[in-house]
């Protein structure tokens, strides 16, 4: 019997228990289906997050504080703050970068006459366009006199600026921070999200009058630089320097004993990778789960059809059928099974991914990429056909050592 | 006369179960030969379907031999005995044992799906078996639209459809109403005549009428071997 036609004879057969069939496959499709789109979405963030990692350049450096713990840990909130202006200085003087930039962020309302906001202000100067590039669209941007005069001036992000003063001229306006009066000295132009948050809503303060009037710190959140020459030796120059200016004691440069953390582009590069790896992980031991529960649907409605079917078999084999030409009609009904509902599955995968892609394109993050796999596509039809060989054989070998006589007899 | 196509010698079958050894053939020997017509009369527990399942490769016997054509059976495994099925045997079964949601084709088709012939040969070969039971105006009905007599006429016609050398029925009449049937033993009658051996096994003496020579089984044993002097004859498809 050639293959084409015990293809045929299958479908012949699961054609008459069509909708039984149908039901049959919907564990194998809901879950060939939740990976497709599992993994779509996951490596359509993945991808999000490089990008704009990627966008940064691959000049830039971080300092930000650690509780010295190993390299990499997520950043704590109740970390102590051990990373300040002293340290912008020591970076600015070793001549070893272009630029460096403190940051130091918090939320707090923003009032311009009836309108009041709760929006993230960032304490900063003006060395940050230089790593953040950023338009100024209106007016100017912060300038060192501002820093060192602790002035009250403020950029202004887009969407806050048409908040505020829609079509008017910001410019010389004055907002309240917290209650101080502020000057607007500069709007920027549409800066998007980046690591989403929204750059359109933040307003741009000098650092030193978020560390004195607002906040009263003396610490950073995080120092931004552009090195010069080779990233991963200035990375070792920058912790030798800041071990020094910190008053550390760790010759054989542990990562534990520091209390600072430096980080590339690089190093986040690989920390979402990592992310992205686990997260892939996770996902398919769950998709695994619903397909092996899919796969004992299956061997369960092929163990019934065989014995519902006992008659037919004996009749097959009375005409002349062999054991082994039994065995693969069964095998093949069970794959076409599996290997049906593989194709559903991965079609509304595909058809879900690209409509919550759409919706997160228009509603959400505009920089979101549909992402479709096609190894997982690859991936799936291989899974439901294995599941398929793998669930099908305990029914189609009892079916194949079926007695014709005794078959023939069943009522 | 030729060469017989079936020779049984001294053959056997014990069936055992744990305990119990029970002796369904108890030594029988008869030859066939091609163009028969035979019947294998007896009451019920005489063996009759027992050998009928050994001639037809569905069973195997404990002693004794069988030759098909010269063929040794003893000697042949599961797979040639699957192919002696195919190529040399077709079978009619009392409960007509057709495929309820499937036409008339595809259950006359369904033989030719284990031989090497291409669709359109298969499907000619099925026309041509249909027709000659003249079911052909029935090609495209369900099973099991069709009543008693054109079930076992299109079962006939399947067991035709790889042209065998031999026809086994297994009471092919025990399932219809005895005008229905006479027409079904008619049709088997006429299948004689154009060339077809045929081996029917049955209880009804009316039955048995129709065929050329009958044996006689009872207890596992050959009681009898008789030609049929006043066979009723066919005419059915004519």
């Amino acid at each position: 019997m050639k293959i084409s036609d015990i293809v045929l004879t299958a479908l012949q057969s699961l054609n008459r228990t069509r909708s039984r069939s149908l039901l049959t496959i919907l564990g194998i499709v809901i879950g060939i289906g939740a990976v497709i789109v599992m993994l779509s979405i996951g490596q359509g963030a993945q991808g999000l997050i490089l990008n704009q990692v990627a966008d940064l350049g691959s000049d830039l450096v971080f300092v930000e504080p650690s509780s010295g713990e190993a390299e990499g840990g997520p950043p704590s909130p109740f970390i102590e703050q051990t990373v300040n202006l002293d340290d912008e200085v020591a970076m600015e003087r070793s001549g070893l970068f272009s630029s460096v930039s403190p940051s130091l962020y918090t939320t707090v309302p923003v009032i311009y006459q009836e309108f009041n906001t709760f929006t993230q202000v960032v304490g900063t100067d003006e060395e940050q366009t230089n790593i953040f590039p950023a338009e100024v669209a209106l007016g100017r941007n912060l300038e060192a006199e501002d820093i060192s005069g602790n002035a009250r001036v403020v950029v202004l992000g887009k969407e806050i600026a048409d908040d505020f003063f829609g079509a008017s001229d910001p410019i010389g306006q004055r907002i309240k921070i917290k209650d101080l009066s502020f000057r607007v000295i500069g709007v920027f132009g549409e800066q998007g999200t980046r690591f989403f948050q929204n750059l359109d809503k933040q307003v741009f303060i000098p650092v030193t009058t978020m560390q004195n009037d607002i906040l009263g710190v003396d610490y950073v959140n995080y120092l931004s630089a552009i090195v010069v020459s080779d990233i991963e030796s200035t990375k070792e120059d920058l912790k030798i320097l800041l071990r020094d200016s910190h008053d550390l004691d760790n010759p054989q440069g542990l990562a534990e004993k520091d209390d600072f953390l430096v980080s590339s582009q690089t190093d986040a590069t690989k920390t979402v990778g990592t992310i992205g790896n686990v997260l892939t992980i996770l996902l398919s031991s769950i998709a695994a789960i619903s397909l092996l529960v899919g796969g004992i649907g299956i061997m369960n409605i092929m163990l019934v059809s065989v014995t519902e079917r006992t008659r037919e078999i004996g009749l097959r084999k009375a005409v002349g059928a062999t054991n082994q030409e039994v065995l693969r009609q069964f095998l093949i009904e069970a794959i076409l099974l599996t290997m049906l509902g593989g194709l559903i599955g991965v079609i509304g995968g595909v058809l879900i991914s690209l409509g919550m892609g759409w919706i997160i394109q228009n509603f959400f993050l505009d920089s979101w990429t549909v992402v479709i796999p096609p190894s997982a596509i690859l991936m799936s039809f291989l899974v439901a056909t294995a599941i398929g060989l793998i669930f099908g054989y305990y029914p189609a070998k009892s079916a194949a050592k079926l007695n014709p006589i005794e078959a023939l007899r069943y009522e | 006369m030729s060469k017989p196509l079936i020779h049984v010698q001294d053959l056997t079958k014990l069936y055992q179960n744990e305990e119990v050894t029970t002796s369904a053939l108890q030594g029988v020997s008869f030859d066939i030969y091609p163009g028969e017509f035979v019947s294998i009369m007896g009451p019920s527990g005489s063996g009759k379907s027992t050998l009928m399942h050994i001639l037809g490769f569905l069973d195997a016997f404990t002693s004794g031999t069988y030759l098909f054509n010269g063929i040794d059976v003893k000697g042949l495994g599961e797979v040639a005995l699957a192919k002696m099925r195919l190529n040399e045997v077709g079978f009619v079964f009392q409960a007509f044992n057709l495929l309820q949601k499937s036409t008339v084709l595809e259950n006359v088709l369904l033989p030719t799906t284990y031989t090497d012939h291409t669709q359109p040969e298969r499907i000619k070969l099925a026309k041509q078996a249909i027709e000659s039971v003249s079911m052909s105006h029935r090609m495209n009905h369900y099973s099991s639209q069709l009543s008693g007599g054109e079930k076992q006429r299109v079962a006939i016609a399947r067991a035709l459809v790889n042209n065998p050398s031999i026809v086994y029925a297994d009471e092919p009449t025990g399932n219809l109403d005895s005008k229905t049937g006479e027409k079904v033993l008619e049709l088997l009658a006429d299948l004689n005549d154009s060339g077809h051996t045929i081996v029917m096994v049955t209880h009804e003496a009316e039955a048995a009428e129709y065929s050329k020579r009958i044996l006689r089984f009872k207890d596992g044993l050959l009681q009898s071997d008789s030609q049929n002097g006043h066979q009723r004859r066919g005419g059915y498809s004519k």
